[in-house]
């Protein structure tokens, strides 16, 4: 008997200390999205996705920060318009994108005053019960030539945002790659976008948005990147229209459904071959032309995020879903939500 | 997200006074200068008749500009500016009785409230004339003529939307100001001013989103047509744009085809705003046309847009005689000439800029016809010739471009033949004619002999006798030579090769090949042909004795230098920038290069004074200045090393003096020992051996300690240590032996790096270190 309680203690013992490993190794996982139109107008739809996400937070695109092809100067440009209420209880994080093309001669003091008219603009475009943000988010493709300046720019971001706001910036999987020499920002927590992977400028069977074995290729080096991720990953369509085997243009998601009812184009596989020279949607097609389909649904998202997660050290992993209007997302609901999030567990 | 910035047409701009957003090509640029096309080509567009459509040549810019690249004698039509146009109108209306500057600060620069004092300020001057109809004009013109302008002073000002905000209209403050327009359209009579109340008000309706209002008011109360002035184009811009925001393209689009057709200054914003959306909404603009006139316009603009085949086929259908065909054949034949035709200096190399970069652009039309269309166009020209009885040549030698492009080379010579019968005095046409004959020749050579040099030759000449046009037979000339360098590449015949398209910095890998050149060049035996490579050729011979002198010198050859020097007058004359005997504590290029110099040394001179020096310093006989001559000696040496003031003797046709990049081609351009401080170390210690003094000793081991360091810069450095000063040999010597002397203080002076290794805790020492 007292061999008995002897070996049930020790099984207890044990239990505790499993259940304890693997409460400790749990990973709490969050799922929330990016709106990047510039009309903020979720609908009923959107509204459901963000409740069976139980998302706490929305990204929103407030605008862009381009050269102003007229002036030289650095403009802002797609500035949202709010016409919706952000659901209630939700975080607004702002998020803004600015062209590496800004980073060419700016001045240290430019910088400054580029940082702060920034901050102030995207205060005058969120609702006044938002203006209290936990981060602001910066999206911009900077590559070693403009890293100085895009740095010093986040930098002074940084000085103008309340201290309770996190600074983030997205990050490419390039720059985790090479480190070395597109350098790490000075921010205490990057996006990485695990999308966007492969090169559309020249046609390829590849899924430039996600691909398995592109991606894998990246993703050596992510558990020492110095700084904590989030993670941005792609629910997104669209079309990749090529001439002579080179880029010419993106369709949209509202395009490509109308491409079925067009008399341009005949369906191969994922692609569509302009057979008689046309219009079609504003753009130009000549016969010989291809569209080829890319998309990122439900079940690519499931495949990169088994793909990140062997690769990823934190804890706590938020992701981001791009974007909220897709209509890759159209059959998102509280199952997919859970599925997605076990996948990290 | 991380947006490859993608295009949508509904977001055009359309408005006629917006301009547009125009997109950067899909290339970024990491490497080479690309060529402009019109580097490129050999095919000459100004064979059309008229100019009115030159900017839409096919160009690597925007527009095709006729202030840069006129062709020879080619009358072009001078567009006004937009500005220039309105400040035209302007001073017409007000009789020339407001001085053009005044002009311009009254309608562009000064506010509303300077018009009261404009106003009166003329007003007080017209009633000192003498009573008369004008006068009576004069002062209604001015009254009239500030009141409408401080009305659009106050339009200007509600529309501004500060990018930096989230302002919106003043709706409220628009409606007022439009109801001020209309109301004084109506009552005026003066026509000029009512065009521009009008077209204030249109403006008006479009920012207070009421484009029915404004498509209505155009169409049923703004009777004016295009020879009435600007007003007219600004206006009926203002409602296409309307009617863009309705959706209506194809009313849009007939408006903007009408605007392109009518006028010179507003033709490129209605080509800009030309956008055709889908096949049905163009069959309707199609069916808006009034007449087949306007069809081959519509079809024209297509064509120049988007597809030139397709244009030229149903123009053809409509009126092969069209006027509005040529421009679409020279753009058609300009695009297959772009894809087929490999016509460059440098290698295209492209590398990796950001994805932002890609920005499909629908201007951008290098491909709106693909190279495998080539024969379907040679039918069509084949089959529209009969109808081009006034620019019949044009067709035929744009034909024979694509025979030629498509190799069939008795077709290309059948059809320049029937274009040089009509050619006449046409400069263009003749000009093209000599370049395909010559492109025809060279691609008739199947194995290069003395004969078929002879026969280029004759052609280059024969196209030179016709005085030159713009850069096209330049290009023709320079693809002729390309092609025949790759020639002579395979026939094994490198110097050849190298004549005819130079690859100097690689060609050059050993002393012989320029002496191979030299002899070349020395003899009498080359051909005309080969005569005329040499006399083209980008090295001369005075550049290539130099090549060799300068490589005598840095292997400290000077004497034999100097008789390369001198078998040519021009060899060596290059100015030094600074005195290059001089010597400093810290190296300063700048300051060197700055200081008033009483000698100005060249290479040649330079060489002659070493020669002089070293000569005196070895004479023992010299008791006296043997140890300064040394030390001066020295002094050349570090001076034309990397390390000093005359780097510029380094440099030659093939090398340059400064470049220090990691690329192993550029680095085989710099000459050998460039880098080497040690024969100047030891000169410097051959001065110090026969020193006459303490202060001398002291300056002499300090250049050493210098060399010393650039040395250890030269084969130890590493940037990311972070060391940029290791004390060697010599700067302890200096240290432990010479801290009495004078020049010692002033190198701690000058020296921040030797002061801080005497006293690493001295602060002030930092200040040096800038140099």
């Amino acid at each position: 008997m007292m061999k008995f309680k002897k070996y049930l203690i020790i099984v207890g013992f044990l239990a505790l200390l499993s259940t304890g490993w693997y409460l400790s190794s749990r990973k709490y996982v969050s799922v929330s999205f990016y709106h990047w139109n510039t009309e903020f107008n979720l609908g009923v739809s959107e509204r459901k996705l963000i409740e069976n996400a139980e998302s706490d937070k929305i990204y929103i695109h407030l605008f862009d920060l381009d050269i102003d092809n007229n002036t030289g100067q650095i403009l802002p440009k797609a500035k949202v318009n709010f016409i919706s209420n952000i659901p209630e209880n939700k975080d607004l994080i702002p998020v803004i994108y600015i062209a590496q093309k800004c980073f060419k001669n700016n001045s240290t003091s430019s910088l400054e005053i580029l940082a702060k008219k920034t901050i102030e603009l995207a205060k005058t475009l969120v609702p006044r019960n938002h203006l209290n943000w936990k981060e602001f988010q910066v999206d911009c493709d900077w590559t070693q030539n403009n890293k100085e300046k895009y740095f010093e720019f986040l930098k002074q971001l940084k000085a103008n945002l309340s201290e309770q706001t996190l600074l983030t910036c997205t990050i490419r999987l390039h720059q985790i790659k090479y480190p070395e020499k597109t350098g790490i920002p000075p921010v205490k927590k990057g996006i990485l976008m695990f999308y966007n992977i492969g090169n559309i400028h020249t046609f390829s069977i590849v899924n430039s948005i996600y691909d398995f074995e592109t991606a894998s290729n990246y993703l050596k080096r992510l558990k020492d990147y110095p700084i904590k991720l989030d993670y941005a990953l792609a629910t997104f369509s669209w079309g990749l229209h090529y001439r002579m085997g080179n880029i010419k243009s993106i369709l949209t998601e509202t395009s490509l459904s109308r491409l079925d009812s067009c008399k341009l184009f005949i369906k191969s596989q994922n692609k569509y071959v302009c057979t008689l020279s046309g219009l079609f949607e504003g753009d130009y097609f000549l016969k010989g032309d291809l569209i080829k389909i890319e998309k990122s649904g439900i079940s690519e998202l499931n495949l990169a995020a088994k793909q990140l997660k062997d690769h990823i050290k934190e804890k706590e992993i938020n992701l981001i879903l791009y974007h909220i209007k897709s209509s890759e997302l159209k059959n998102y609901g509280s199952n997919e939500n859970k599925n997605l999030k076990s996948i990290f567990n | 997200m991380g947006q490859m910035k993608i295009r949508i047409s509904s977001l055009f701009l359309i408005s006629l006074l917006l301009i547009p957003q125009k997109s950067s090509i899909i290339k970024g640029c990491g490497g080479w200068y690309e060529e402009s096309y019109f580097e490129r080509s050999m095919f000459i567009p100004e064979m059309i008749k008229t100019d009115r459509f030159d900017p839409f040549f096919l160009s690597s810019d925007d527009y095709y500009s006729p202030y840069n690249e006129t062709f020879n004698n080619r009358k072009q039509a001078v567009y006004k500016t937009k500005k220039e146009n309105n400040l035209d109108e302007w001073e017409s209306y007000f009789l020339k009785l407001i001085p053009r500057d005044e002009l311009i600060e009254i309608v562009y620069s000064l506010p509303e409230e300077a018009m009261d004092s404009f106003q009166t300020v003329h007003l007080k001057a017209i009633e000192k004339m003498p009573t008369s109809n004008q006068k009576n004009i004069g002062i209604f013109k001015i009254k009239e003529g500030a009141q409408y302008l401080r009305l659009a002073k106050q339009i200007e000002k509600a529309l501004y939307i500060n990018p930096w905000s989230n302002e919106e209209y003043n709706e409220y403050l628009l409606e007022g100001l439009r109801t001020r327009t209309i109301n004084k359209y109506y009552k005026l009579k003066d026509k000029e001013l009512k065009m521009r109340y009008g077209f204030q008000y249109v403006k008006l309706s479009y920012a207070l989103k009421e484009y029915e209002n404004g498509i209505k008011f155009t169409n049923n109360e703004y009777p004016y047509t295009e020879d009435d002035g600007s007003m007219f184009y600004r206006t009926h811009g203002y409602k296409a744009a309307c009617h863009v925001k309705l959706k209506q393209f194809s009313q849009a689009n007939i408006w903007y085809a009408k605007l392109y057709n009518l006028g010179e200054t507003y033709k490129y914003e209605a080509f800009e705003s030309f956008h055709p959306q889908s096949e049905d909404e163009w069959n309707e603009t199609l069916n808006l046309a009034e007449s087949d006139k306007e069809r081959e316009l519509l079809w024209h603009l297509l064509g120049v847009y988007v597809d030139p085949l397709r244009g030229i086929n149903e123009i053809k259908k409509l009126n092969p005689e069209s006027e509005y065909l040529p421009l679409l054949l020279v753009r058609a034949v300009q695009i297959i000439e772009n894809q087929k035709i490999e016509n460059n200096d440098y290698p295209n190399d492209y590398g990796y800029d950001g994805l932002e970069q890609f920005t499909p652009d629908p201007y951008y039309s290098w491909t709106s016809i693909t190279k495998e269309n080539t024969k379907e166009l040679i039918t069509i020209i084949r089959e529209l010739i009969p109808y081009r009885i006034d620019d019949e040549s044009l067709w035929w030698l744009s034909g024979a471009y694509l025979h030629w492009m498509n190799n069939d080379l008795e077709k290309s010579n059948e059809w320049t033949k029937e274009a040089s019968s009509l050619a006449k005095r046409n400069h263009a046409v003749l000009l093209q004619v000599k370049i395909n004959n010559l492109l025809n020749k060279l691609s008739s050579i199947e194995t290069l002999t003395e004969t078929d040099e002879l026969e280029i030759h004759e052609f280059i000449l024969d196209m030179d006798s016709l005085g030159r046009g713009v850069s096209r037979d330049d290009n023709a000339i320079k693809y002729v030579l390309n092609s025949l360098s790759i020639k002579y590449s395979l026939m094994d015949d490198p110097l050849m090769a190298e004549l005819a398209k130079s690859n100097k910095h690689n060609y050059y890998d050993t002393e012989s090949k320029v002496d191979e050149m030299i002899s070349f060049m020395l003899s009498s035996s080359p051909n005309a042909f080969r005569r005329y490579l040499i006399n083209h050729y980008s090295l001369s011979l005075s550049d290539l004795y130099e090549v060799k002198a300068t490589a005598r010198i840095y292997k400290g050859k000077f004497i034999e230098a100097n008789k390369i020097f001198k078998k040519n007058k021009d060899s060596g004359k290059t100015e030094l920038l600074g005195n290059p005997f001089n010597d400093r504590k810290v190296d300063c290029h700048d300051c060197d290069h700055h200081l008033p110099q009483r000698v100005k040394y060249t290479k040649e001179s330079f060489v002659e004074k070493m020669i002089e020096l070293i000569q005196k310093a070895s004479d023992i006989n010299n008791k006296n200045d043997r140890a300064i001559n040394y030390f001066l000696f020295a002094n050349g040496l570090y001076n034309m090393s990397y390390y000093g003031n005359a780097r510029l003797v380094s440099t030659s046709a093939i090398s340059w003096e400064f470049d220090v990049s990691d690329d192993g081609e550029n680095q085989n351009n710099q000459v050998d020992n460039y880098y080497d401080c040690s024969k100047a170390a030891y000169y410097y210690n051959e001065a110090l051996k026969l020193s006459p003094n303490k202060e001398f000793s002291a300056k002499c081991i300090w250049m050493i300690a210098k060399c010393e360091h650039n040395e250890w810069l030269n084969t130890s450095y590493n940037y990311n240590d972070k060391i940029d000063f290791v004390a060697g040999e010599y700067f302890n010597q200096f240290k432990l032996n010479y801290s009495d002397t004078k020049y010692y203080s002033e190198v701690i002076n000058e020296c921040g790096y030797f002061c801080q290794y005497i006293n690493p805790s001295e602060a002030s020492c930092i200040k040096n270190k800038d140099y």
